[in-house]
Parts: C-alpha cells; structure tokens; sequence
C-alpha cells in the first residue's frame, strides 16, 4: 500500500478566518475534493437483494425487445419508463456453483449465493468469507483517480457474518456496508454544511491530530514489526486518510442533497435504521445518496445490499401486510428451518416483494437518470446491475440467475432487450457462467487488464471473456 | 421455452458431492446448521463459524495428528507468534475509556463502531482486528466526543492531576505525563510529551467554547484517543534473552489487564510494571490473583463464555408459540442471564472447576425460568440460586440456554447439539454439511415415533450420511433428547419414552452413556473435556489461533492444571505464567 490519496481541496473554504496558526499546520492538506472521478466517466453500481424471485412471474413472457407492454404483469412492471434502456440475459448459472456441485467450495447456498456473486471466488473455509475481490471494488480502484474504496450502503437488518458482506476487498476481507444514512450522507459531506468558522477549526484539529498520528506510525514502523503489522498500520493510515471529502466533487453536480432531504436523513433515529418498519425509509435515503455520490464525482463504483442472504424483513407496506419475512416466504412455510407449515399464497407474497425492490431499482434509476451529463444523463454512462443471492429462493438454486442491467455504460452494452442466453434449453446445461457477465460489467465501464481487455476475473480455471451477446 | 422448473428433490446431488471423511482429528470450520435451511432462520445462525482452527482445535485431542510435522518439546514451553499490535476490541474500548475517564459514558463509545466482520472462534483474534473501512472515522468521532465530556467539571476533576495556575502550561504538562502514563499504559517518552503538551496552546482557539485551558486539556485528550498508542496494545520489545524477547513490565501489565479485566491496568499495576514486579513469576502471580479477586474480572469471563458457548443465539431465538406459549423474548434474554450468573457463581463464588461447569445441579432462575424447570417456590423478576434435579440436570449443558438455541422451532435437534458437544466442548468438530442435502425429516409414521427416530431414518441409513451422523453427530445430540425444542424435561417424545443413550465417538475417545447427565459427567470428569476447555481459553485469552508450537504450552498448561482439578481461577492464573504469555518469540 501506498500513499495514494492526496487530492486537497482548492479554495472551498475561501472565507478568511482570523485564525493565524492554521497556516503553520499547513490545514489546507486536509480539506480533500471529493474528485475521485472524471466528469462523464463510466460508473458501476451493483443493487442487490437476497432470498431470490419468483421466477414465474418476475421475467417477461419471451426474449425479444423490451417495452413496457413486455413487461406488463410482470415483477418488473415498475421499470417500464426504462424498458428502453434495461438489458436482461437469460440463462446464467452462478460459479463456484451451488448446491455442493463445485469440490472444495465450503459453505452452504446462502453462504455461496452472498460471497460468490461479485466475486466468482470460492469462500474461505476458516471464514466463510470470500477468496476474491468483488467487481465494485475493482472497479472503483480502477476508475476513482484517488482509488477510493466504493461505497458500500445496506439497507436493514443484516448477519454481521458472511451471510450479510457482498464486497470484498481482497481474499478473505470483507467491506462492511453502512447502514445508517446520516453516517453515509455526513462522510460524503466532510466538513460541507458547517459554519465557515467552526469547519476551519475542526479542519485544523483533524489535521493536526492526522498529522500526529502519521508520525506516530512512521515511528512505530522503523521499529521491527513483522509485515502483517505494517499492513495493519498502512491500512489504518489509509482509511483515515479517506476520511475527509468536501463539497466540491467533479465540479459539474454538486455532493449533497438538496437541505430539506438532507433535514430528514439527519433526524433519523440511528436506533432504528435496522428495524423493519424503516426498511422503504431508510432504503430510498441511501438509493439518493448513492446516486448523488455517484453523479457528483465523489466514487465511480457502488453498491447497495437489500437485508441478508436468510433473512430480510417482514413487508408490511405499499400494500403488502406479510406475517413472514422475506426468507421464510421464499421457502413458502412459516418457519425459517422449513418446520412449519405452508404458507398459503406465498408465491404472490413473493411476487409482491419482487416487484417492490423493482420500485426502489425504478427510483435509482429515475435519480441517475435525473442528472444531466453530457448528451445524456448519469444514467447513460453506468452499469446499473441488480443482482440477486439466489434464483428459486425454495430450492436454493444458484441456476437461471435473475439479472436486470440498467444504462449502457457509454453504448458498451445492448439495451431494450431481453436475451436468452441459453435459448429455452433447460438451465442445467450450465454452459454460461457468471464470471463472464462480471469480465462484461467491468469491460463494460472501462476496467483494464494492463491497458487491454480483461479476460478473467474469479476464481482459476474459470471460463474466460466477456459475453458478446450483451455489447451494443 | 422449455420449462426451467428446477428438481424438488436434490437427492441425486448428494451423490455427486464430495465424500468428506469423518472421525479424523483435522479442524476446519464448521458451518454446521449452516446447510441449506438448517441454518434458515433470519439471523438465527450468526457466527456459527467453528472455533476450531485448523492448527489446534480437532487436534488437540487425538493422537491422529495430521498436518504439518509434530513441535518437539524437548525444550519445554516456547512463545508462539504473536502480533506487536493488538488493537482493542469494541468491549475493551467501553471498558478502557469509563476506566481512563472515571465514569461512564451513555451510549457506551463502541455503540456506533462499525462491527467487526465475525471470524471463526473468537471475536478477539489479533491478527484479524484491523482499523479499515469506516473504523478510522467512528473513532475520530468517539475520540471528539469522549474528549467534549471529559472537560467537563466533573469529569476533569477527577482525572487532572493539579491546579491550574497563570496560562495553565505547567498542569498541562503534568497532565500529559500522567494521563498519557495511563492512556499508552506505559509511560510516554520526552518527545511524546512534548509533542502532546504542545497541542495545549495548539489547540486553544480550536473549539467553540470553552475556557482556553479546557481547550487546550480537550485537544490533547482528543488526539491521544486517536493514538495507535492507545487504540492498540504495542508490544516494541526486541531485546534478546537467550533465544526468546522478555517483554516489559509495561506490556505485560497491559496483557494482563486485559486478559483478566478486558481494561487497562489500574494505578498499582502500573506501579507494579515500574518496580519491575512483574518481570519475576511471583510478582506476576500476585498481580494476577490480585486482579482476578476484584468484580472487574467477571467481564472477561463472561465474554469468554458469551462466545464459547454461542449465548448470543439467544438474540435470535424463535419458538413455536402454538407449541410453546411461555417462550417470550423476555425468557429467552432470561436464558442468557441465567447461564451467566451460574458461570459467575461457579468460577467466583464457589471458586469451582470445570467439573462443577459442567455438572453442578444448581442455577439462578426468575420466575419464567422456575416455571420452565418446574422448580417449586416463590419467584420473581429477580434471579435466584435454585437446586436442580440432579438425576436431570447437570450444570451447563442442561440449561434452556444451549438446549433451546441448538433446537428447532418445534422440536428438538439433536444435530444441532450434537455437532455443538463435538465443536465446542471436545473439539473434534466434524466437517461441515455437504451442499445440497434435503434438511427435511421424514414425518413421523408407523415406524419413526420420536425425533430420535426421524434423525436416525434421514441420517443413519445413507452410508454417506451416516459416515458422520452415525457415530460423531447423532450421539451427544441424542443425549440431551429428554429437552424440548424448549429446554424442558420430558419423558416421552411423541408419546414414546425416550432413548437417551448412546455411545460417543471423538476422536480416540469412545464411551457409552445412558443420558445427559450421565454424558456430561463423565465429559466433566475426562481429559478431553478439560482440554478442550483450556485450548478455547487459550485462543480466548492470548487472542490467537493455536499454532503447532503451542502444543506444548498446553501440554503443560494441561498436566498441571490437571494435578490441580482444573480449578477455572487457576487456569486464568496459569495462563498469565507461561512462556508465550510473558516472551515474545523472535518473529522469522
């Protein structure tokens, strides 16, 4: 690791303050742009959600162009303003694979369906945590200039464990998601939105203190520490060296909501950001501040996670009144260890659930899509993609994966079509793997492998190259 | 397009998956109840990683050690490896800054901290605790916040060690030196203290409000809480003694604070490392029973059992309120309680051994719990000591605590309990559940009566299911069959009596039992359940994996504790006297 993060802020803190020590601090070094991308760049943004669909209802009847007609009646009806410019392939199987198809892949079909996803690398079997880096946060090292990390959001209730990481790191080194918007919204403002005064004395403590620190670690590194000692130390000065983000982004779209939105996410009560009843609440905080941060320049990559593989909340709203939460109703008892009975009508509860996250997909789509760049809009030059941990919640299947790309990423991919990859053979066939839509996604928002394509992402002796079938 | 209905039945698969053998020593997690919906239950399964390292662990006990070459132990005890920085846990931050600070703080610091990912076994582990993602920020923000309080009149009375006079610089100064000799644990260098006594005139100007000289006392307290001095134990010590590093007097108070407090050393520890006390054994000791003699030392002890015995289970727990009416969430945060106060009845108060852990037919109950153990009496929201049965119950493992979190909804699940009793208490965890196996019973019919039945039809008859169930899971499950999905007593399972016999199987060790209680005794009165016990304590208390060279430390550890009945304050008195816990080894 190296010190890579040194982008300071130019002039947003211009209201001169009688504070004459400042300069000596050198403060200035601390007060960073949130410029981590290039006005019009290509962005990725992975949503996702656990338990999987129904899979009768949730595709349009036949591949072909989409519309809004096409998607009529089915679990992403919602979408139909963006018919135009969603793409979904048919027919993909998830590797490593589940249900015990893969040796040597430890973990059940929760633990896969979470880990494997963005990672297409077997987990951890000490862990459970993946072996791999996921595509965010490869995608954000390789398109944020600053090589921030991506944002990592979740909305809800989720396991501390592997059941509730999607983003990785590394092998072994889950990111954490955040849960709570103020925290979220407040780290994308740094020191935004304070008085003048105030923001340059905490600009000029944090500095110091920063500063202090580093020495203290440079101190403690001439010392003989072993090098898992120093990475620990490189890893901490790193993430407190992120820390502070202003306002001003890429120049064109400004980092921060607009104050009356940003009034409600501040009066949230942090006790209740996990509890079921501010699931939609909480959710569309974050769906803003994602596509804010996303819009403005403060990261080029993120993502959102829906609750946690075997869980999820019980959805009483928008017409939903469910006495189960998610996980039971996708296995169709009243149980979450199948000891129960069946629950009657299940599969429009589950229905219904698909259709509500195809509303939160709908508002971040329509947030992107509402700021401008260029000819187009943000929309226009990011991979929206919406991932799901399973297909057929009930049988754990990790085959026929459900998958909705949104935006082109710059005319990289097709859109306004429905594609079946494996045309109406029977999943089982498995001749089309994950990691290769993964190889597109990256591809697709101008990811490298040494200035050429990539070829390969996941694990070794995967199948290599990016699906045709999907470019424009 | 073809249909894409997918097999209700994954029976075929299972034939497809990868033989894992059983009864072998080797460790590997165990995600146990971790198979497809076994491990269902929104949030039911948290950590159920094993405990079992694959150094260690299964291998402890067997003498069918595979792996990499046996440690020679020729030369007694040596240190394993063992990071120079180990930063505090989220408990250990609480408890560190209400002892720094002399108060509490409401919400407790770590409240907003970004939880750490939860690894196999313990959630200590050294070399896993890291300061990545939005860590670095939440402590900046607890240090500001910590720092905002601690000038208040109260609170800065109680930690400034003068009176401030003229532009306050002298106090301050002297304020550096001793609180920085509290907060590093160790005292500060001339340049420490000059660099932190120069943020007191740096930061008057700095805040909003208050006096100059509370602005300067916050930035100092502000940046000292941002430290790696402070947020991490530093270890720096490399000075030779023959083929190991002795470590400090300073780093070992602060090992030995907070492997018996969770908190930083108190002022006559730190007295104790400046007289170099504790460099000798017996100065060490005295330290330690000193330590283990005051209430702070229930907080380690209870973390340790918190983990060993997975009581956070609770949190999630669910029962089914057609079957079991009395189950509240309020019974089942009784649950933990009460295995609590029997840990700390038994370790403090009765200052017993393992044995009385596992056997004592005693607990603490309210009334909800009396009421579950059909004790007789008069009780109330309050917990009271109460006799058990001791032809039914038997200290730890007999309580609602283990029996109803290691159950289904509705039944028992000796699976559950049985792969617990291989994992945690023998460690000889078996491999974990294939993929793709059907978790679903077969119904009771005109064969299969009782849930032991249905185990045994789903998992006994399959030669590749039975490899594992026949004589490794199913056994100790089948056991604890006179407890409910509830932890109650019953007789009859289904209208059935049950059978609570069996033979167990771990590792070379194979003994009969004709039930619970009797298995626990005779667990209680083995090596391996002793063992066992100390290899966790050991990952517990040294905040690490057990690596090969360890062996040895709990050989003798093992052999010496056993001459002494494995009293528990022993152990945790042994454990601050080995070599690994008093040298550092010379890193390769």
């Amino acid at each position: 690791m190296t010190m890579r993060r040194r982008n300071f802020l130019r002039g947003a803190c211009g209201v001169a303050v009688a504070l004459p020590f400042l300069e000596s601090l050198n403060w200035r070094r601390f007060i960073k742009t949130a410029h981590a991308a290039e006005p019009g760049g290509k962005r990725l943004v992975v949503f996702f959600m656990c338990n999987g669909v129904n899979m009768e209802t949730f595709f349009p009847a036949a591949p072909g162009p989409l519309s809004a007609a096409s998607l009529m009646g089915t679990g992403l009806e919602p979408l139909a303003d963006h018919a135009g410019k969603l793409l979904i392939p048919r027919g993909m199987h998830m590797v490593p694979k589940g249900w015990g198809q893969d040796a040597d892949t430890p973990g059940d079909d929760h633990a896969k369906g979470m880990g494997h996803k963005l990672t297409a690398e077997a987990l951890h079997p000490d862990t459970l945590y993946s072996r791999g880096i996921s595509i965010d946060q490869f995608a954000a090292q390789q398109l944020n200039t600053d090589g921030a990390p991506a944002m990592t959001l979740s909305v809800g209730w989720r396991h501390t464990n592997w059941l509730g990481h999607i983003s990785y790191a590394g092998s072994n080194t889950p990111v954490t998601p955040e849960g709570n918007p103020w925290l979220t919204y407040q780290d994308l403002m740094g020191l935004g939105g304070l008085d003048e005064a105030v923001k340059m004395q905490i600009a000029a403590r944090r500095q110091s203190v920063l500063d202090l620190v580093e020495e203290e670690f440079k101190a403690l590194k001439a010392k003989n520490l072993s090098q898992a000692d120093v990475t620990k130390l490189e890893m901490h000065a790193d993430s407190i060296r992120d820390l502070e983000v202003d306002m001003v982004g890429n120049g064109l779209i400004e980092c921060a909501l607009d104050p009356a939105r940003a009034a409600e996410i501040e009066a949230i009560d942090p006790n209740s950001v996990l509890e079921d009843w501010q699931f939609k609440t909480i959710g569309q905080m974050q769906l803003d501040i994602l596509a804010m941060a996303i819009a403005c320049g403060a990261t080029s990559a993120g993502s959102i996670q829906f609750a946690s593989g075997s869980g999820g909340p019980i959805y009483k709203w928008d017409g939903m009144n469910h006495e189960y939460n998610h996980h039971k109703l996708s296995h169709g008892n009243t149980k979450d260890d199948d000891s129960g009975e069946e629950v009657a009508g299940y599969l429009d509860m589950i229905a219904q659930i698909d259709r509500w996250h195809a509303e939160q997909f709908k508002h971040l789509l329509d947030r992107l899509s509402g700021y401008s760049e260029g000819d187009g809009t943000v929309l226009d030059h990011s991979a929206v993609v919406w991932f799901n941990e399973l297909s057929d919640g009930k049988a754990h299947s990790y085959l026929d994966l459900p998958i909705i790309i949104a935006g082109g990423a710059g005319g990289y991919l097709k859109q306004g079509h429905y594609i079946d990859l494996i045309n109406g053979q029977d999943p089982w066939v498995q001749s089309h793997p994950h990691n290769r839509l993964l190889i597109t996604l990256l591809n697709a928002v101008g990811c490298t492998d040494n200035g050429g394509p990539i070829t390969q992402f996941g694990r070794a002796g995967l199948e290599p190259g990016e699906y045709a079938e999907l470019l424009a | 397009m073809v249909s894409r209905s997918l097999p209700t039945t994954l029976a075929a698969l299972i034939l497809a998956a990868p033989i894992i053998g059983c009864g072998g020593g080797g460790g590997g997690n165990d995600d146990a109840g971790a198979t497809a919906g076994e491990t269902d239950g929104s949030g039911a399964t948290e950590g159920t990683a094993g405990t079992a390292p694959t150094e260690g662990g299964g291998t402890d006990t067997s003498a069918d050690t595979e792996g990499p070459a046996p440690v020679s132990c020729d030369d007694g005890p040596q240190p394993g490896p063992m990071p120079r920085l180990v930063r505090l846990t989220h408990r250990q931050y609480d408890l560190t800054v209400a002892d720094l600070f002399k108060t509490t703080f409401d919400p407790r610091p770590s409240a907003e901290f970004l939880a750490d990912p939860a690894v196999a076994g313990f959630d200590n582990n050294a070399v896993q605790m890291v300061v990545k993602d939005r860590l670095g920020r939440d402590y900046r923000r607890a240090a500001e916040r910590l720092a905002g309080e601690a000038v208040a009149p109260d609170v800065l009375a109680g930690i400034l060690p003068c009176q401030p006079e003229g532009d306050g610089s002298q106090c301050a100064a002297q304020f550096v030196a001793e609180f920085g000799r509290r907060a590093f644990r160790r005292p500060l260098t001339a340049a420490e203290r000059t660099t932190y006594a120069g943020l007191f005139t740096q930061g008057q100007g700095l805040y909003p409000e208050g006096t100059p000289f509370e602005q300067g006392i916050r930035f100092i307290i502000e940046a000292m809480l941002q430290s790696g001095h402070f947020l991490y134990r530093v270890e720096l010590s490399d000075a030779l003694d023959g083929e190991v590093i002795p470590l400090s007097g300073y780093e070992v108070a602060s090992r030995l604070s907070y492997l018996l407090w969770g908190s930083m050393p108190d002022d006559v520890l730190l007295a104790a490392a400046e007289a170099g006390e504790l460099d000798t054994p017996a100065g060490l000791e005295a330290q330690a029973r000193r330590l283990l003699d005051s209430p702070k030392a229930e907080a380690p002890v209870a973390d340790f059992h918190r983990q060993w015995l997975e009581l956070d289970k609770v949190d999630n727990l669910q029962k089914n309120t057609d079957l079991y009416p009395e189950f509240t969430g309020a019974l089942a945060d009784a649950m933990r309680e009460e295995t609590q106060q029997f840990v700390r009845h038994v370790v403090f108060e009765l200052e017993g051994d393992y044995a009385a852990l596992l056997t004592a037919p005693v607990t603490f109950v309210n009334a909800e719990l009396a009421a579950l153990y059909g004790v007789q009496g008069e009780f109330g929201a309050e917990f009271t000591e109460a006799a058990l049965d001791p032809q039914r119950r038997a200290g730890l493992l007999t309580q609602p605590s283990f029996l109803a979190t290691h159950a289904y909804q509705s039944s028992s699940s000796p699976i559950f309990r049985g792969a617990f009793v291989q994992k945690q208490i023998l460690c000889t965890p078996p491999p974990p559940p294939p993929g793709g196996i059907d978790p679903n019973l077969p119904p009771p019919g005109d064969d299969i009566v009782t849930t032991r039945d249905q185990v045994e039809a789903h998992t006994q008859l399959d030669p590749y299911c039975a490899g594992c169930h026949k004589s490794i899971i199913n056994p100790p499950g089948f056991a604890f069959e006179h407890y409910d999905a509830l932890g109650k007593w019953r007789d009859l399972d289904n209208g059935a009596p049950v059978d609570a016999s069996g033979e167990l199987v771990s590792g070379a060790w194979v003994f009969s039992f004709t039930d619970a209680v009797d298995m626990v005794n005779q667990i209680a009165e083995s090596d391996n359940g002793t063992r066992c016990y100390l290899t966790n304590w050991f990952r517990y208390g040294y905040g690490r994996d057990v690596a090969p060279i360890d062996r040895c430390t709990i050989d003798a550890l093992d052999a010496e504790l056993a001459a002494s009945g494995y009293n528990i304050k022993e152990l945790l008195v042994s454990l601050t006297l080995t070599r690994t816990f008093r040298f550092r080894a010379v890193e390769e």
